[in-house]
């Protein structure tokens, strides 16, 4: 009759239970605050890497030299070809003028 | 001078004090790793995840709600971090693709275990081990930590009946787990 109740899953669950309880928690091995402190630190210089700035500053700068140099550009392309239109345009204009 | 709450040394980490993650550190790194070590069964993987856990609660302090405990947040944090640990050791397995079902089960021996229990514990950790994730997650929280249910609830976002339908599928998972893959434990205890 015991060894029925034994192969019952519910016998078998509340051995487990009690296994389970009767196990201490488990605790971290001593050097792990170390390590973490350690990854911490890092973690923390890697937020401000100089170097990293510098490139971004560099790239940013870059990136509005590129954008005046192509703005000034186009404005003398854009302000000569206006000359050369009105120039042009005068003439025709001149040159047509059937009814004066 | 009384010694500061839970909540306080929070605040104080938030406000980059590191003495202050020390005293938490001593206090709940056990909870923090031997929830892990159930999760993953694994030494290494539970320091590596104990490691995040503490990197996560240092960066993350000043995003802390004080709707509810320090414990239980900390829990939600090592609970997650174990699941995406987990994930990816499945990634990681050569045959996933092929059986998505068949979960490779750790060899684990729990540190603190006696001699004449390993076997018994060795085969109760993996059929923890093979259960789905949230009915694994109430049932380490619930008889490995044992937390109140209502602590459990709040970590897995969940209401206490939830946990508590969890609970019985996870020992009715684990009670079929037992008995096939032990099936000579009680001819053994009755000799």
């Amino acid at each position: 009759m015991r060894n029925d109740m034994k192969t019952d899953g519910h016998f078998e669950m509340d051995d487990a239970l009690k296994q389970l309880r009767k196990l201490p928690r488990a605790a971290p091995p001593p050097g792990l605050l170390r390590r973490i402190e350690a990854s911490i630190g890092k973690t923390e210089a890697k937020v401000i890497p100089m170097k990293q700035w510098r490139m971004i500053a560099a790239a940013a700068c870059l990136l509005v030299a590129l954008n005046v140099t192509a703005l000034t550009s186009y404005l003398n392309t854009a302000s000569q070809q206006m000359a050369q239109y009105s120039t042009s345009n005068n003439s025709l204009i001149s040159d047509f003028q059937l009814y004066e | 001078m009384p010694e500061p709450n839970n909540r306080e040394l929070l605040k104080d980490i938030a406000a980059g004090n590191a003495p202050a993650l020390r005293m938490l550190y001593s206090r709940i790194s056990d909870r923090v790793y031997n929830t892990a070590l159930s999760y993953v069964q694994n030494e290494a993987d539970a320091e590596e995840i104990t490691q995040d856990v503490f990197t996560k609660v240092w960066r993350s302090a000043g995003s802390f709600k004080a709707e509810s405990q320090v414990t239980t947040w900390v829990y939600r944090i090592t609970v997650n971090t174990s699941i995406t640990a987990l994930k990816k050791r499945e990634r990681r397995g050569l045959f996933s693709a092929l059986s998505p079902r068949e979960k490779e089960v750790p060899d684990f021996h729990h540190p603190y275990a006696l001699m004449e229990d390993w076997e018994t514990n060795r085969v109760l950790f993996s059929a923890i081990y093979r259960l789905p994730d949230r009915q694994k997650t109430a049932f380490v929280l619930s008889y490995v930590e044992e937390l109140p249910r209502q602590q459990v609830a709040e970590i897995m976002s969940l209401s206490l009946k939830a946990v508590e339908s969890l609970l019985m599928r996870a020992k009715k998972g684990l009670r079929t787990g037992l008995t096939t893959n032990y099936p000579y434990r009680g001819k053994a205890n009755a000799k």
